[in-house]
């Protein structure tokens, strides 16, 4: 799997021998889960001073793909782990420090290598008193008030290496964090300083969930073969450099507002050149094909026009959110300002940073029997008379999610859906969960992806896949 | 009608109780009902619960939680409510700050989302976390907002009764027509509520099944929500329960609903 590594502390060690051990490890531990202490029971050991909490999970994921566009794709994938959180609290000091691992392992088709990884995911020290909070280690951060929406929600590095399959908040990335809060009556002043840019992390190559899916594999012609593997994106520039960002809250009688300011290097590589003729191989890489790989080869790049950096760029952005309620209504909402963030111009395909706003607004409600629902509209408006490559100048986009429990809250039934009006793109999710006993949750679904090839979602439309997963809380 | 979910969550332990009072002798509903208002449960409480629920078939689900509430200086009580059992509720958890003459301000935390959210006045009619409880149930109501008629005294188990029919007072929105409520006068606690739907059907039940003094308190220790509609209970047993702990204000915020 080719690394957009975060440089967190994974050994994500591709290794073809672990496969078989891993599934075994993963069975073995689901089978113990009736020998697990009682289901659902936190274990606690307190002492006169100490308190100490355990909990964890065990899954399995396994999905098909039921639309295979070509033998290159996988046919199925699965995607095990095991998680555990330990959080130790020192009495009434208000110290507490945390340590949450995770081991899991990543397989797709019978082609290809499993990978583990061992990672540490969360660990902190904290001290919590009456009316601030200091805080060091890896964490995650949660800022914003829209749901599996990313307007204000920019200082936590998230897992793409399988899409948008799993929510936002299960995507994040603990990385190594200051943290610092003053909480008032009613104001209270938060600030977050990461030492050290941590990229997210995505494929770029190799993999069906790709940003450039498995272009390298596809057949070319022979002389032209070796220039397309030898493509490349560095990504040096933004390591070690600081980010951070300040929220004040306040709440005025129902509502609760929050203003914003972050500076941050933005997650998602957006490709910039390091020749003039680096912009034929990024013309390549945004619509493969013959006609466009013959033009790089007429180039005669050399290995510095195959080498595209990832164009990360320090973002400044200001923004505003809020929530309320209105009847029986929840409303919510959020709106950014970014200063230069990075594009790709259509015309001559150069790397361009332009400023950009982005508003999102939510609605929310539970009706008489239980069924709730959630609309989400944003919209982005990117600041510039310039047409963009891969992003509309105005666009919007609708997400949609709708659930009920039945049988006493053993079954839950869920629908989510996402459209995006000016690309076309759009994604549905009908998920299903079943709990088979306190802590064991049996879940299927399906994730449908369409649309327009250009757009976000349209070039995974070949991507559909039925999935099952059972996963055990203790 | 909500002067009566006041009563029935107070015996429940889920909704803190106000100052002591002056005891009256009771001539009136309304005075019947403004004793179980004001029922005394200290300054604060936390009450470790254990909630069973009980579908048709019998089959049964447990959890447990802890909830502390604080009475505040005007009257108004703040309530923290956390899910400790099983695994995956644990760590859900509700904050709800009462208003006076207004709805209550609610939020939910739930881990999933990694932040809190705020709950609706629109969702009183809906189910408590799949318990026979509806949010509106768990709502103290002053007895001001409703009208309360005493209907007689009785004897339910070895309690001696006061009972009263409530209806929602003018103007009040409520999913029941009227509830009548059996009050021991010993402890001013609701024994018995019996919950009448819009069209008049006799759709839920609370019961009082043990009551005992701790720490000076009168405590409801076992009591049942029966649906008589479903054929389903929900059942709640105090674990453990502390009275006058100091709770500090800090508990009932948003930033400590949202604390790991």
């Amino acid at each position: 799997m080719t690394g957009w590594k975060t440089g967190n502390f994974a050994a994500r060690v591709p290794a073809r021998r672990w496969r078989v051990a891993a599934t075994l490890v993963l069975l073995a531990g689901m089978a113990a889960m009736p020998a697990l202490p009682v289901a659902g029971q936190a274990r606690a050991a307190e002492f006169e001073d100490l308190d100490w909490s355990v909990k964890g999970d065990l899954s399995a994921k396994t999905m098909v793909d039921v639309k295979r566009e070509s033998d290159l794709q996988a046919r199925q994938a699965l995607d095990g782990r095991a998680r555990i959180e330990n959080v130790l609290r020192f009495g009434n000091s208000g110290g507490r420090i945390g340590l949450h691992g995770e081991a899991r392992y990543e397989a797709f088709d019978t082609r290809e290598s499993g990978a583990w990884s061992f990672l540490l995911r969360e660990a902190y020290a904290e001290i919590r008193r009456e009316t601030f909070t200091l805080g060091i280690g890896r964490q995650i951060v949660t800022w914003g008030k829209l749901d599996d929406l990313m307007i204000l929600d920019q200082l936590s590095p998230q897992d793409f290496r399988w899409f948008a399959l799993y929510d936002k908040q299960d995507r994040k990335i603990p990385v190594f964090m200051l943290t610092a809060g003053y909480f008032g009556p009613r104001y209270g002043l938060e600030a977050v300083v990461i030492p050290s840019f941590e990229p997210s992390e995505a494929d770029l190559f190799g993999t069906d969930w790709a940003v450039f899916g498995r272009l390298k594999e596809q057949p070319w012609p022979e002389p032209m073969r070796g220039m397309v593997e030898a493509i490349r994106v560095d990504d040096r520039q933004a390591k070690g450099e600081a980010e951070g960002g300040i929220r004040l809250r306040a709440t005025e009688g129902r509502t609760d507002y929050a203003l914003y300011y972050m500076t941050y290097f933005d997650r998602f590589p957006a490709l910039r050149e390091y020749t003039p003729v680096g912009r034929l191989t990024k013309q390549f890489l945004f619509a493969p094909g013959l006609e466009t790989l013959t033009a790089l080869a007429a180039a005669r790049p050399t290995p510095l026009d195959l080498t595209l950096d990832a164009g990360r760029e320090r973002v400044h952005a200001m923004g505003m959110d809020f929530e309320s309620t209105a009847g029986s209504y929840g409303l919510r909402g959020e709106l950014g300002f970014f200063d230069d963030l990075p594009y790709t111009r259509a015309r001559d395909l150069a790397y361009v940073r332009e400023k950009t706003l982005a508003a999102g607004m939510g609605v929310d409600y539970t009706t008489i029997h239980n069924l709730y629902w959630n609309v989400q509209f944003i919209a982005t408006r990117i600041l510039s008379n310039e047409t963009m490559a891969g992003a509309e100048s105005f666009s919007q986009e609708i997400v949609f999610n709708m659930n009920r429990e039945f049988l006493m809250g053993d079954l839950r039934l869920e629908f989510s859906g996402l459209y995006q009006i000016a690309e076309g793109g759009w994604m549905a999710r009908p998920e299903a969960t079943y709990k088979a006993r306190p802590g064991l949750d049996l879940v299927c679904g399906l994730f449908l992806l369409g649309g327009d090839r250009d757009s976000l979602f349209g070039r995974y439309r070949h991507k559909d896949m039925l999935y099952s997963q059972i996963r055990y809380q203790f | 009608m909500k002067q009566v979910m006041a009563c029935g969550m107070a015996t429940l332990g889920l909704v803190a109780g106000m100052v002591p009072c002056a005891r009256a002798q009771a001539t009136t509903g309304k005075q019947v009902a403004e004793r179980i208002y004001n029922r005394d449960e200290g300054a604060d409480n936390v009450f470790a619960v254990r909630m069973t629920l009980v579908d048709r078939r019998g089959r049964e689900r447990q959890r447990t939680m802890t909830t502390y509430s604080k009475r505040l200086a005007d009257g108004r009580i703040n309530t923290f409510m956390q899910f400790d059992s099983p695994a995956d509720i644990q760590g859900t958890r509700f904050l709800t700050l009462e208003q006076k003459g207004e709805d209550d301000i609610q939020h939910l935390y739930l881990p999933a989302l990694g932040r809190s959210r705020r709950i609706v006045g629109g969702q009183r009619r809906q189910s408590f976390v799949n318990t026979d409880f509806t949010f509106e149930d768990m709502e103290r109501r002053h007895p001001d907002e409703d009208t309360h008629t005493l209907r007689g005294e009785e004897k339910y188990k070895d309690w001696d009764c006061y009972v009263v029919e409530t209806v929602p007072g003018e103007g009040r929105d409520s999913q029941y027509s009227k509830v009548v409520v059996w009050m021991d006068k010993s402890s001013d606690t609701a024994v018995k509520i019996d919950f009448y739907d819009r069209r008049d059907r006799h759709v839920k039940q609370f019961r009082v099944d043990r009551l005992e003094k701790k720490d000076g308190f009168w405590t409801v220790m076992d009591s049942v929500m029966e649906n008589l509609a479903r054929n389903t209970r929900t059942r709640l047993e105090t674990l453990e329960v502390k009275y006058n702990q100091g709770l500090d204000d800090a508990m009932f915020t948003v930033r400590r609903l949202e604390e790991q």
